[in-house]
This record gives C-alpha cells, sequence and structure tokens, in this order.
C-alpha cells in the first residue's frame, strides 16, 4: 500500500513537472518557424501544383477525373510552361474536409507548393480556402459552393474549375420563363450544394415574374424518391425543376420520374448534375430529351477539342470536374508562358484573371472582381450521338453570366445564403 | 522502489522528453499532426474513460464534441470574445452531456450504444439542417485561436499540456472511491444495486465527466482545424473514436492516444503513399480484433507480462 502511494504521489509530481515544463517551453520558438515564408517555394525553375482530390471516400469517381483531365492536359502539352518545370503532387483528401485540411497543410508546409488546385466538395474548400488565405497561398479552387467567390471570397482564392451552384442555374430560370412557363414546381437536395442550386433557378424565374408553386426537398441520402415525384405529379405546374446532387440521388430521381410518367406529363428542367456522364451512362436511354442548364456542355462547340482528346485517351466522355481540372491546368500554363519570374499567391491570381481567357474549353470567360468567372451557361439537351452514346447538345447559351446575374453585387451579398428558407422568391 | 515502477517512471520521463522536444526536430507539418493526434485522442480518451471503467460504449461522443465545437466556432463568428467563446462552448457541453447522461442512465450495453448513438445522430441533424447557426454543410470557417496559442507549435505545446492533465486527472477519477463503483457498475450491476448504489446516478455522472473531457477535445479540435462541419459530429467521427480505443486497448491509459496515433497515421500520412489505404485500416483492425483483443497496448502487456513470467515466475508471483 505504501509503494502505491509513493507510485501515485511520483506521478503526480510527474504530471505537474511536465505540466509546468510544457507551459515554459511554450515561452521559446523552435527555430527558423518564425522565418520561414511557405509562400515562397524553394525552386526556382520548378512550379510546383499540389493538388487536393478526392481519391478515396463516397466522392472517389470525381477524384478520378479530375486526375484524368489534369494528366491530359500536361500529356498533350509537356509539363513544360515558359520558363518553368510543373510539378504536380497529387494528395488525396478522402471526401473529408478535416483530411482536406491537414493535407493542404502537408502540400504548403512540406511541399512548399506555389499553388493548390481543388478540393472539389463544399465544406473542403470552404474550409482549404480559408487556410491558404492564411498562408498566402494561391487556390485555384473546383468548387461550387458559391460563398466561395461571395461571401467568404479571398484574394488568393480564384474559382477555375467551376461555376457556384446557383451562379449556372440563374440563366435556367430566365430560360423557363422565355419559353413561356408561368409556374413550376421544385425538387431538390436538402443540403447546401441543393439549396444553392435550387435558389439560382428560384431567384431568376421569380424575378422574370414566374411563381414557385411548391418546393420539395429530399434528404441527400434518400434511395426512394418516388414519394416525391408522386407529389409532383399533381402540382399541376408549368414546369419542373430538380436540382439533384450527381450521385446516386439523381439516376434515382430520373428513374421514378420516368416510372410514374411525370417526364410525360410536365417539362422538367435539372441542374448541371442530375445528366452528368456518369448519370447517363447509369440510367441511358429514360434521359432522352431532358434539358438542363449548366456551364459544361459534352456537345458544345467549345469543348469540342477536349472532348475528342479525352475521349481517345480514356476511353469515356468527360464529366465536368475532368473539364475543370483541365481548363485549370491550361489557364496556369498559359499565364506561366508569359512570365519570367515565378509567380505566387496574389500575383499568380491576379495574373491568370489578366491572361487572354478567350477560347477555353469552358467558352469566352473572364474573372470578376470576386474571383468567380463570368463566361457562357448553356440550356442543354440529352441526345444520342452517331456512335449510340448519350451526351448532352447545346439548345441555347447565354454569354458572360455573372455569379450574381442581373443583380448587384453588395445588394445581392446582403441577401443571405440560400437555404430551405431562403430561396429568393 | 521495485524494478517495475522504476522502469515505469523511466518511461513516462523519456516519453515527456521526447514530446517536449519533438517540435524542435520535425517539422510543421508533423508537429501539427501531433496536436491533431493528441486533441482527437483526448476525444477517444472520453470515450475509453465510459467504456473502460463503467463497461459502456458510446457511439454519440462526437456529438457532445461538435456542441462544444460549434458553441466556440458561433461565438467567434459572433464575435464574442474569448471568455465568452469558451463560456458558451462550456455550457453547451454541460447540456448535451446532461441530455446525454438522463436518457442513457438507465441503459447499459447494447442499448446504451443505441442511445448515444441515437443522441450523436441528433446532434448531427441539428448541425446538418440548422444552417442560419451551423453554416449547414458548409460548416463554419474564420474561427482563429486565440493569439497566445496562435503558432503551430505554441498550439502544440497546450493541447500537449491538456492531454497530459486530463489523463492524470483521469488516473485519480479511476482510483477514486467513484471509479470504484463504476467499475463495480460494470461487473456486476445487480449486485451494486443491491448493495444500495444509485447506479443511475453513477452513471450519469460519469457521462458527465467523460462529456467535459469531449467538450474539451471538441473545443480543441476547432482551433486545431479552425473549421467545424457537420462530418464532426456525425457518425463516422464516434465510431471512429470507438475503433481507436479498441485498437488500443480498451481501459488503458496510452491506450486511445496509441489508437489514434496508428489511425491518424494511416488515413493522414500513409494515404500520402497507399491509394488503397482504406484496406490496410480495416485488416489492421480486424489483425488487431483477432490476435490482440486487448488492442495493442493490452497485447504488448500481455506479451511483456509473458516474457517476465519466463524469466523470473518468482517476482510475478509475489507482485501478484
Amino acid at each position: 500500500m505504501q509503494s502505491r502511494n509513493i507510485l501515485r504521489q511520483r506521478r503526480t509530481v510527474a504530471a505537474a513537472i511536465l505540466a509546468t515544463g510544457a507551459l515554459i517551453i511554450t515561452g521559446c520558438a523552435p527555430s527558423g518557424s518564425l522565418s520561414e515564408d511557405p509562400s515562397k517555394g524553394g525552386d526556382a525553375d520548378t512550379f510546383t501544383v499540389g493538388m487536393l482530390a478526392p481519391m478515396t471516400g463516397f466522392v472517389s469517381a470525381i477524384g478520378t477525373d479530375m486526375k484524368q483531365g489534369w494528366d491530359l492536359y500536361w500529356e498533350e502539352n509537356g509539363t513544360t510552361a515558359g520558363k518553368f518545370t510543373i510539378k504536380t503532387v497529387l494528395e488525396d483528401d478522402a471526401s473529408s474536409a478535416e483530411t482536406a485540411l491537414t493535407k493542404a497543410n502537408r502540400l504548403v508546409t512540406e511541399e512548399k507548393v506555389d499553388v493548390v488546385v481543388g478540393p472539389v466538395l463544399a465544406n473542403q474548400a470552404l474550409a482549404v480556402a480559408d487556410y491558404l488565405d492564411q498562408q498566402g497561398v494561391a487556390n485555384l479552387s473546383q468548387t461550387s459552393a458559391d460563398d466561395v467567390t461571395q461571401r467568404e471570397s479571398s484574394p488568393y482564392v480564384l474559382r477555375t474549375g467551376a461555376m457556384g451552384g446557383s451562379h449556372h442555374t440563374f440563366a435556367g430560370g430566365q430560360w423557363a420563363y422565355e419559353q413561356g412557363h408561368r409556374s413550376a414546381a421544385t425538387l431538390c437536395v436538402d443540403y447546401a450544394f441543393g439549396w444553392e442550386t435550387c435558389g439560382g433557378f428560384v431567384k431568376a424565374f421569380t424575378d422574370a415574374g414566374g411563381t414557385v408553386e411548391q418546393q420539395l426537398w429530399y434528404p441527400g441520402d434518400a434511395t426512394d424518391l418516388s414519394t416525391y415525384v408522386t407529389q409532383l405529379l399533381n402540382s399541376g405546374v408549368d414546369l419542373i425543376y430538380a436540382g439533384t446532387a450527381g450521385g446516386t440521388d439523381s439516376s434515382n430521381f430520373l428513374r421514378s420520374a420516368s416510372d410514374f410518367g411525370l417526364m410525360d406529363k410536365y417539362p422538367l428542367l435539372t441542374n448541371c448534375c442530375t445528366l452528368d456522364q456518369a448519370i447517363l451512362q447509369d440510367v441511358g436511354d429514360i434521359a432522352l430529351g431532358v434539358k438542363s442548364v449548366s456551364y459544361y456542355a459534352e456537345g458544345s462547340k467549345q469543348a469540342q477539342e477536349f472532348v475528342e482528346a479525352f475521349e481517345a485517351k480514356y476511353g469515356i466522355i468527360p464529366s465536368s470536374y475532368a473539364l475543370g481540372a483541365y481548363a485549370t491546368a491550361q489557364l496556369l500554363a498559359a499565364t506561366l508562358s508569359g512570365v519570367d519570374e515565378k509567380l505566387t499567391g496574389e500575383d499568380l491570381i491576379d495574373a491568370i484573371k489578366a491572361a487572354d481567357l478567350s477560347g477555353s474549353p469552358w467558352g469566352d470567360i473572364s474573372f470578376d472582381d470576386y474571383n468567380s468567372m463570368v463566361g457562357p451557361v448553356m440550356i442543354r439537351e440529352v441526345e444520342k450521338r452517331a456512335d449510340g452514346k448519350l451526351w448532352n447538345a447545346v439548345v441555347q447559351q447565354y454569354e458572360g453570366v455573372s455569379q450574381f446575374w442581373t443583380f448587384d453585387p453588395e445588394d445581392y451579398m446582403k441577401n443571405p445564403s440560400f437555404s430551405p428558407s431562403y430561396t429568393g422568391k | 522502489m521495485t524494478r517495475t515502477q522504476i522502469v515505469k517512471v523511466a518511461a513516462i520521463a523519456v516519453l515527456a522528453g521526447i514530446a517536449i522536444a519533438l517540435p524542435y526536430v520535425v517539422t510543421n507539418y508533423y508537429v501539427t499532426l501531433l496536436s491533431l493526434i493528441l486533441a482527437t485522442a483526448l476525444l477517444a480518451t472520453s470515450v475509453n474513460m465510459l467504456a473502460g471503467d463503467a463497461g459502456l460504449f458510446s457511439l454519440g461522443h462526437a456529438g457532445i464534441a461538435a456542441a462544444a465545437g460549434y458553441g466556440l466556432a458561433w461565438a467567434s463568428r459572433q464575435g464574442f470574445d474569448l471568455l465568452w467563446q469558451l463560456v458558451i462552448a462550456g455550457v453547451l457541453t454541460l447540456v448535451a452531456s446532461a441530455i446525454y447522461g438522463l436518457i442513457s442512465m438507465r441503459t447499459n450495453g447494447v442499448f446504451y450504444l443505441m442511445v448515444t448513438l441515437a443522441a450523436g445522430m441528433v446532434c448531427f441533424g441539428m448541425a446538418y439542417r440548422w444552417s442560419s447557426v451551423t453554416g449547414g454543410d458548409n460548416g463554419l470557417t474564420g474561427i482563429r485561436r486565440p493569439e497566445l496559442i496562435g503558432e503551430y507549435w505554441q498550439f502544440y505545446f497546450f493541447v500537449l499540456a491538456a492531454f497530459v492533465l486530463v489523463t492524470f486527472a483521469l488516473i485519480r477519477v479511476s482510483r477514486s472511491p467513484f471509479g470504484l463503483a463504476l467499475r463495480g457498475i460494470r461487473d456486476s450491476e445487480s449486485r451494486m444495486r443491491s448493495l444500495g448504489y444509485n447506479v443511475p446516478a453513477y452513471k450519469f455522472v460519469g457521462m458527465m465527466l467523460s462529456g467535459v473531457v469531449a467538450g474539451l477535445a471538441g473545443i480543441l479540435l476547432v482551433w486545431q482545424t479552425e473549421f467545424i462541419s457537420p462530418s464532426f459530429a456525425g457518425f463516422e467521427a464516434s465510431a471512429l473514436a470507438l475503433v481507436m480505443i479498441v485498437l488500443g486497448g480498451i481501459g488503458t491509459t496510452m491506450g486511445p492516444l496509441v489508437g489514434t496515433a496508428v489511425v491518424l497515421a494511416i488515413s493522414q500520412v500513409l494515404s500520402t503513399y497507399v491509394d488503397r489505404w482504406p484496406t490496410i485500416l480495416g485488416a489492421l483492425f480486424i489483425a488487431s480484433v483477432i490476435l490482440a483483443p486487448q488492442g495493442l497496448i493490452g497485447g504488448m502487456r500481455a506479451l511483456a507480462s509473458r516474457v517476465r513470467a519466463r524469466n523470473r515466475p518468482q517476482q510475478l508471483s509475489r507482485e501478484g
């Protein structure tokens, strides 16, 4: 018993020493930690790109697409841009925001990257952008989260790989009104992306003079959407708008909509991701003729060269994520070709914005003051190509679409972020 | 002092030396990773305290950590000063722990697992849907650590100190009459009841103590990432905490730290080099359950005592 007491005392003493020691040590910095400037990479001739992509986790398919798009550009054009050799460090962000943050930390402090490309998921992108903004490292974002270039915009973060969730759907609302539709019902997935992708449509549609009579939200992991589809059957509106997340939910929605005759009864308009290539390959011919609104169409003129090259290499029609990475590589290469000294941080972002951006596979684009793309948005229709593959062909193209649509940026951002309680009605 | 005691004290001294020296040896990234491991291990420790002492397995502790984390993050975004951020985080921790405690105190075994799982899912649901406060799926960004621990290495020492203090505090709790009562409940709830112990009250207090540790872990994790999103409260986070203690050794002092270190080393470091890291993690978990059901620490301890028994059987009998 006595020896136990002694041991206990010793442990308490050891704990106290350790704790005090830790507190004292806190006063002195490890050497070099304060003088390090993470924004400057090592080698003057090597431009290091850190890429964050979800190679595992629930959106790992997107990670593969991104990697393929990125690799394709450098294989086509060589890994030299102007005076620089491009070195890519790919990190798996595991579809998780916490992992993306640790990996971003590794890319910045260990690999000393000059720019970070990605990540793609909204919460990852917002978290990583916030971190890179503090570190002064440039970020070429691939996400659709509105606020990356709105309420949380940063001079270090440029969205080159996608348009915002509401950004690309405004044109859908406008188009629907122009087609003579005056009332609509919406069905969207119940999280940030769905709220935004619904909000853009609803805001533009109601602003033009249409009314939205019914709004339904389904949970992201719902496997059966038939109950929602049957509710829409009795809505009696001119048009149904669906904003799905681009996973199995999209396939499930299209199947239910086809089975229950929703597509025959009402005109249907969807967002970018409901008719993404992966979904088209999954559901097949039932998607024929369905219209959607997006910033990328496989059948568009501007993307043709890219689509052909991608198909020749990988045997599949590329998704918008592949194009996002490809177009980002292209922008980076074009910018670096024209400079003598290595650009990082804000300088790099400014140089990319100032580069000649016409003729990109997105179409003719530019960047606004908040670092979002201003470019074409297309109304698309699913068609069968001569070889029997399905793709999205362009019905109508809106040029120079801003993330603020026709609204004043300052006023627009005073609105709350889109959510089920605010969709811009 | 017996030889075992000398070994123990020496081991503690060496570990402390290494822990304090590390930031001067390894780079920023690895120090940050160590902070992450320590903060996550604190969450695992809170689960371990209930699992080890009281035999109660919680599948929802990430919910309590998230309550604290969201409280801190929200208050920070609203512009409250540090004291109020901590007060709000603390109040939310206590409220969440009390709710967890009240609904779980009359259950045990698989029912305890289910009730805590449900409570965790409620926390997740609130984080996910109450977007005007929690930012929904996008989470809350732009949270900053207090200036005093702003640098990565300062934060590391802070988390290290917190971990050490909590660990020693929990050792004390475990050896107190209260801890003994919890172990009594673990071994035979009906006997404890017939001896006159108010079993639900003990379980409630146990949950409150464990919840406070989880809340502290939540605050540290938010300071670590300067970001919070619903996955923080999700099932995966709670389940991983349980996996970590099973891997490290349930009821052992260092088990949660070892388990957390292994899991995070695989998911954060090995994933840079190996694409199929989830497979490795899964295989390791299965192997540990089959080969070392007491966890890595428990397995090592069994191995050590077997070696000792072979060398000096008389010593072992005297200690026993």
